[in-house]
């Protein structure tokens, strides 16, 4: 048996007051403009960046792009085939004399 | 998601309210505070499951809230209850009376002796919960404790003098 408390029954004579139904109310309301307000935030979200840090991250895009350009490689071309693009004395061919000959005919 | 929201709410605003009610004396910050916990909860404040329970965590942010407005104010309120507190009190006056009185002796507690008298008394929490969410060792709530009921005790010596006149009246009559 638990030992009897006076102060403990004389403090319970306070009685609380309860929250009321439109107290329920205003708190979904404000938990449903809390969540819209989440999505909301979601989508007008901006971050800080410092300036030099935009810089940076502009330079190394710019190197990366000037590197790949460079390592741009030519078609490999097979071998025996020599391709002369020169406009200098080009006499236009009768049709039909047009021939395809190889770099070992051509040293012939 | 609204209805697990809902769940917790209604399975913890009661408690919550009454604490914050009896701490700062206002229906007005109660209801502010309340909801807030609430909101915290949603946006994600740091709560651990592993570590503590629910409630413990949000009589917590609870607490957190009403110290903040103490600090605020400079002054714990004073504002007299609201009209739904008296009405259920008004067809007893002698009732109304002993609460008034009992009232006005927890508000008179410093603030942290009269949170550990209401999560002791009121919410029925162990020592151990009350620790948790006050951030001190069980000895310091146990310490708080003593000192305020010793001081309720000798404020409210009348109430239980009377009271106990009054049983014994009753068992002498049976």
């Amino acid at each position: 048996m638990t030992e009897r408390d006076p102060l403990g029954e004389v403090l319970r004579e306070w009685q609380a007051v309860e929250p009321g139904p439109a107290f329920d109310e205003r708190v979904l309301l404000a938990y449903r403009a809390e969540r819209n307000t989440l999505w909301h935030r979601m989508w007008r979200a901006r971050i800080s960046v410092p300036v030099p840090i935009v810089v940076l991250a502009a330079l190394v895009l710019a190197a990366l792009v000037f590197w790949y350009r460079l390592n741009i490689t030519a078609p490999a071309v097979g071998a025996g085939i020599v391709t002369q693009v020169d406009s200098n004395g080009f006499r236009a061919l009768p049709n039909g004399a047009a021939r395809v000959i190889s770099v070992r005919d051509l040293h012939k | 998601m609204e209805d697990r929201f809902l769940d917790i709410y209604r399975a913890h605003r009661t408690p919550l309210f009454r604490f914050v009610w009896r701490m700062t004396g206002s229906v007005e910050t109660a209801e502010d505070v309340t909801q807030e916990c609430f909101l915290a909860l949603m946006r994600g404040a740091a709560f651990d499951e592993r570590q503590s329970q629910l409630r413990t965590y949000l009589f917590g942010v609870a607490r957190h809230l009403v110290f903040r407005r103490l600090r605020i104010s400079g002054r714990e309120t004073d504002e007299p209850t609201d009209a739904r507190d008296t009405a259920d009190a008004l067809g007893d006056l002698l009732s109304m009376e002993r609460s008034e009185q009992v009232r006005h002796a927890v508000a008179g507690l410093p603030p942290l002796q009269r949170e550990a008298i209401i999560l002791f008394e009121y919410e029925d929490l162990p020592l151990e919960s009350i620790a948790a969410i006050t951030g001190v060792q069980v000895g310091a709530v146990k310490a708080r404790l003593q000192r305020a009921r010793e001081s309720l005790r000798r404020q409210l010596s009348p109430l239980i003098a009377h009271s106990e006149n009054a049983r014994s009246e009753k068992r002498s009559c049976s």
